[in-house]
């Protein structure tokens, strides 16, 4: 608590929290969005077929946060040896065993957000470009 | 005055404007009986599409009403008319239209997810629907594993998930040979006599001429002639 609160620490571990958030938030965004154009045809035929805003949209936000999911596992997956080794290091760092499962909720978060743009395309494609070539 | 089934009133489309605007249809009425297939012909740019996007409540006409099963739907919202074609209306499409990522099996079974979220068994009656068409051995077979064939009975399939009372069907035998194109006809033709459903196909195919109990012919966005019954 000293290292964040009284040192300059805290405030460049925050920055750099935000500017990740940030940064994920615009590359899934943008994954999720070319993933939703390269399908528009199909979301134009569900709503050709009577699929309702709502049951697009929940595609949409279903496909966000699996890729919330899968990429949460494989980070976590990642992070929870690296945090082993720090501490087999530096024995003072203090990470609790609940930190890196707590920090799937905001990225889940993220990728909520970052699936507005795409929802929004889904939603606002024309059904009746299925008659079209 | 009994009210229309399926049909359009004095219904006019335009697409463009100024020099560019282009008349798709022009003062169109027509009616579909319930329980029959009606094939509606002619050649490119003469408004078939257009009004089959009509019918399916995809396109509201500039001027004219459209009904479906009695309502005039040209006027309600963008939610309503989604409303409309979630219960009564369904799509056959040239392309298929399939999902590719599904299988055949999920394929159907979305069709009635879409048209009944909370209903049970969707798998069970994808499954009965499936085998109806002689697709036993396809079931978990993905779209780009399948004949053009099959992917018109699968997508046929879907259309039917659900029990919609309308199915237009956009050139449904285009891209199939001789013989799966025979066998789309009969299945279509089957629905209207078994099921008393209203069949409208859009097809430049004569073979369907045979099968429809109507053929409408179209030239220029105006009604050129109509055959057969009604």
């Amino acid at each position: 608590m000293y290292w964040t609160i009284k040192t300059g620490a805290g405030g460049a571990i925050l920055t750099a929290a935000v500017l990740g958030f940030l940064i994920g938030l615009v590359v899934v965004s943008q994954t999720i969005y070319a993933n939703t154009m390269e399908n528009i045809e199909e979301y134009a035929t569900l709503k050709a077929l009577g699929a309702s805003q709502a049951f697009v949209a929940r595609i949409v936000l279903s496909q966000a946060l699996i890729c919330g999911m899968i990429g949460s596992v494989l980070g976590l997956l990642a992070v929870i040896p690296s945090i082993n080794y720090a501490k087999s290091l530096i024995p003072w760092i203090h990470a609790p065993w609940w930190l890196p499962g707590a920090m799937v909720v905001p990225s889940l978060a993220m990728c909520s957000l970052a699936s507005i743009v795409s929802v929004r395309s889904a939603l606002t494609v024309e059904p009746g470009r299925v008659f079209r070539a | 005055m009994p009210k229309l089934f399926l049909g359009i009133e004095e219904a006019s489309v335009s697409f463009g404007q100024g020099e560019a605007r282009v008349r798709a249809l022009r003062d169109v009425s027509l009616t579909f009986e319930k329980g029959t297939l009606s094939l509606l012909m002619g050649p490119s740019g003469s408004g078939k599409t257009t009004l089959l996007s009509m019918l399916g409540c995809l396109l509201s006409p500039d001027k004219g009403t459209v009904f479906v099963d009695g309502e005039a739907v040209n006027e309600l919202s963008e939610a309503g008319r989604t409303l409309i074609r979630q219960k009564k209306i369904s799509f056959v499409f040239q392309a298929f239209r399939l999902f590719h990522s599904l299988s055949a099996l999920d394929n159907v079974a979305l069709g009635f997810e879409i048209r009944d979220a909370a209903a049970s068994g969707r798998e069970e009656m994808a499954r009965d629907l499936l085998l109806q068409f002689g697709l036993a051995d396809k079931l978990n077979l993905e779209p780009n594993e399948l004949s053009p064939g099959e992917k018109q009975r699968v997508a046929i399939a879907r259309a039917l998930a659900g029990n919609p009372p309308i199915l237009l069907a956009d050139e449904p035998t285009a891209s199939l040979d001789a013989e799966a194109g025979k066998n789309i006809c009969k299945i279509l033709r089957r629905q209207v006599d078994d099921q008393g459903r209203t069949v409208v196909v859009v097809s430049h195919d004569p073979r369907w001429e045979k099968f429809a109990d109507r053929t409408i012919t179209l030239c220029d966005g105006r009604v050129e002639e109509q055959v057969g019954v009604l």
